[in-house]
């Protein structure tokens, strides 16, 4: 009996994931953006830092 | 009563557009993150409120023009533009109703899905924070005023994060405790506390209802999507006034994203690239704004 039930929520579950593309961003605050930087965003990224933190020491 | 609801909705489709224009152009004379977000809030509330005024202002006046309306078409041998289009309206109110009903319901069922995966993400397979940090994130949530915010950490996210109002979980990735300094980790904590202070979980849901309510109107999703953003940005404000250093936390959201091991193959917009460059280059001052939140509680 549990187990059907297991079944059932497992199959209801899966479901709605592939409904609805399986994101929980709209629910969560997070630091990051939802889609992860692109390799020359983070060497933009890596850039500034390198250029604030040269210009800091000077 | 179908009339009045589909006239309101209607009737929303140039009240939102006048509501973004009006936006956009505050949004143009305000450079602090906290008066923009102010500004992109009021407008979506006012958003929300317009189709409910409209519906309540348009009830007793509909009522009164049915009953009048049919003498006049009895004597007009051509009825005026305005006459046809109301009576295409009244005709197919139900339908357009249906249609907007359809739409909502849709992206309210995946609301609620995101809400139940995002809470599985917060409750199942977590691991406590290590001692010192532990302590530490006590004690920054003690400084910033927050009560009952629970930390833990977890393999299956990617981002620091916060699900959650009354009794708010932070949530911080696996892979990013060792491999970041106490001090970044900490400044990823403030900036997650920083949303629990301001309520924002509570005022996402509020947000995320207004977006499935309006959500025909491509004005309602850039003046949200504008708010979601302006948010980041004030959280980010905090966390730098917290830890004192910028490079520091920038640094740390770099290590964050770095850990992700995923980049996107495609340019995304550059929105974290566009927050660094922002902490890196904004003067002291224009970021004063949330200082003053920080120091008289710490």
């Amino acid at each position: 009996m549990i187990e059907r039930d297991t079944a059932q929520r497992q199959m209801v579950r899966e479901l709605v994931d592939r409904l609805f593309g399986g994101s929980s961003t709209q629910m969560v605050l997070q630091a990051l953006e939802e889609r992860p930087a692109s390799a020359e965003e983070l060497d933009e990224i890596r850039r500034l830092i390198a250029a604030r933190s040269e210009g800091g020491a000077a | 009563m179908n009339v009045q609801l589909a006239w309101a909705l209607v009737h929303f489709l140039w009240q939102g557009l006048a509501i973004a224009v009006i936006v956009w152009i505050t949004l143009q004379l305000l450079s602090k993150a906290s008066s923009r977000y102010k500004a992109c809030a009021g407008a979506l509330a006012l958003m929300a409120l317009a189709p409910v005024a409209t519906f309540l202002w348009l009830t007793p006046h509909i009522t009164k023009l049915s009953g009048t309306r049919d003498p006049v078409l009895d004597t007009a041998d051509l009825p005026s533009l305005a006459t046809v289009q109301t009576s295409w309206l009244e005709s197919h109110a139900t339908w357009l109703l249906t249609l907007w009903l359809a739409g909502a319901c849709l992206l309210l069922i995946k609301a609620v899905a995101a809400w139940l995966r995002a809470r599985r993400l917060v409750t199942r397979q977590l691991a406590p924070l290590p001692a010192d940090i532990s302590r530490a994130a006590e004690r920054l949530a003690v400084s910033l005023g927050v009560k009952r915010a629970r930390f833990h950490s977890s393999s299956r996210v990617a981002s620091a994060l916060v699900f959650g109002w009354l009794k708010p979980v932070i949530v911080l990735p696996a892979a990013a405790i060792g491999r970041l300094s106490e001090a970044e980790i900490e400044a990823l904590l403030a900036h997650e506390l920083a949303h629990v202070m301001r309520h924002d979980f509570f005022v996402n849901l509020l947000q995320t209802f207004a977006e499935c309510a309006l959500f025909y109107h491509p004005c309602v999703w850039w003046v949200s999507a504008r708010m979601r953003h302006e948010r980041e940005l004030c959280c980010d404000d905090v966390a730098v006034a917290v830890c004192r250093d910028e490079v520091l936390y920038s640094k740390a959201l770099l290590r964050l994203e770095e850990l992700r091991m995923e980049p996107a193959l495609a340019a995304t917009g550059g929105r974290l690239r566009d927050r660094i460059q922002r902490l890196l280059n904004t003067p002291e001052t224009s970021r004063i704004s949330a200082a003053p939140v920080v120091a008289w509680r710490y």
